[in-house]
């Protein structure tokens, strides 16, 4: 189910690519881009993310939900999606 | 990023399941459902519920007041809409949760202001009830939802209005779909315009004016002196959608509001103020007195109307 860091870099990434929204959804995905600002994500785009989230790690909805607040880039979808399967992995 | 200080948000909600009743939340979730499954998602509905539940469980407002401080919001108002008659499966009476609304503002009334509602169609005692509130209790406003079955122009709000008008006070009245347990056709806001003919002296807001029925609710804003918009619900749209209104000559009207707890899933109060007030956010563009409008001028006058009120 888990996988090196790199390999969950890549698939979180992949992972937001598929829940942006389509004016977004070919556009180069870099760390310092804002989920907002740069990629058009509303708030379903962010619940659509963290569903995808959790079917791919299967980890806990309510896991993410609870610190999506703090992210505000790419890099910190990035930082706590790997935090949050990292404790998962440890649990 | 823009400064602004103070900010009142102007459409909030207690977060507590005692006040919106579960076959509410679960026609919200349900249309969340359906936005995801266009999206191949289909998540377990009673996760989701569940997910939702857990973020309505603040009834004394703390992580409201713990947020609104990070986000540099001075106060807030707390809308309570009457969804008893129209769904059964409230825990408490209307008059119960006025009483609760009524605690919070005795202890934090430097925080909020507190609009209440009843469903007109509870006849004499919901106006007996409201008027105590606004004597009593020292409410700010009235809150209404017209999905529940009611039209805000209905002559059974009038006595209503008539307490509005007397007292100073504003009337904040819901627009657009909703929880599917709930009728839609009625939450157009060209429904306010009789009430609004009828009472000039009373100042209407259109809730969540930046969501479904942007072109109508900025047609009303200019043309009646006394009605005005909230963008509450603006967190579903990248910024950018709130450009059609801001740029309508109609800023001094425009009401800022996030509609905590409904986007808690998706971010802190601090995210969504952060969101408008970006330097590439389209209220960038705007001069300062607009933004002290929107952020807290207009509605600071709406309700300093009670205080001229009282003193005549």
């Amino acid at each position: 189910m888990f996988g090196s860091t790199d390999k969950i870099e890549t698939t979180v990434t992949k992972l937001l690519r598929e829940a942006l929204p389509a004016r977004s959804a070919k556009m180069e995905i870099l760390p310092e881009m804002s989920l907002q600002r740069d990629l058009a994500m509303d708030s379903l785009a962010l619940v659509a993310f963290a569903v995808r989230l959790g079917e791919e790690f299967g980890i806990d909805l309510n896991q993410f939900a609870d610190r999506i607040g703090d992210t505000r880039t790419v890099n910190d979808v990035i930082v706590t999606a790997k935090s949050i399967i990292e404790q998962s992995k440890a649990a | 990023m823009i400064e602004i200080n103070p900010i009142i948000d102007g459409h909030c909600h207690v977060a507590s399941t005692e006040f919106t009743p579960r076959s509410f939340v679960e026609g919200v979730i349900d249309n969340v459902l359906s936005a995801l499954a266009a999206q191949g998602l289909r998540p377990d509905r009673n996760n989701l519920i569940k997910l939702y539940l857990d973020k309505m469980q603040d009834p004394d407002c703390n992580e409201l007041i713990a947020e609104m401080a990070e986000a540099g919001i001075e106060k807030a108002v707390l809308l309570l809409p009457d969804f008893t008659y129209a769904l059964k499966d409230s825990t408490l009476t209307i008059s119960e949760m006025f009483d609760r609304h009524h605690t919070l503002l005795q202890q934090h009334s430097d925080k909020f202001f507190v609009f209440a509602g009843v469903d007109p169609r509870w006849g004499a005692d919901g106006i007996q009830l409201f008027e105590k509130a606004v004597k009593e209790f020292g409410f700010h406003g009235l809150k209404l939802y017209p999905p529940c079955g009611y039209s805000p122009s209905d002559r059974a709000l009038y006595p209503y209005y008539e307490i509005c008008a007397q007292h100073g006070l504003p009337v904040l009245t819901h627009t657009g779909a909703t929880s599917p347990a709930l009728a839609f056709e009625i939450a157009r806001p060209i429904f306010i315009d009789q009430a609004a003919l009828d009472f000039r002296n009373v100042n209407f807001i259109l809730a969540h004016g930046s969501v479904a029925y942007v072109e109508e609710c900025i047609m009303l804003c200019a043309f009646r002196p006394n009605i005005y918009l909230d963008i509450s619900g603006f967190e579903m749209s990248p910024v950018e959608s709130l450009n059609p209104l801001i740029y309508r000559g109609i800023n001094h009207k425009i009401i800022f509001g996030t509609d905590w707890p409904v986007f808690r899933m998706q971010g802190s109060q601090k995210s969504f103020v952060e969101k408008l007030l970006d330097d590439n956010s389209p209220l960038g563009n705007l001069r300062k007195y607009e933004l002290n409008a929107i952020f807290h001028k207009t509605m600071n006058t709406l309700l300093s109307l009670q205080t001229q009120a009282k003193a005549t």
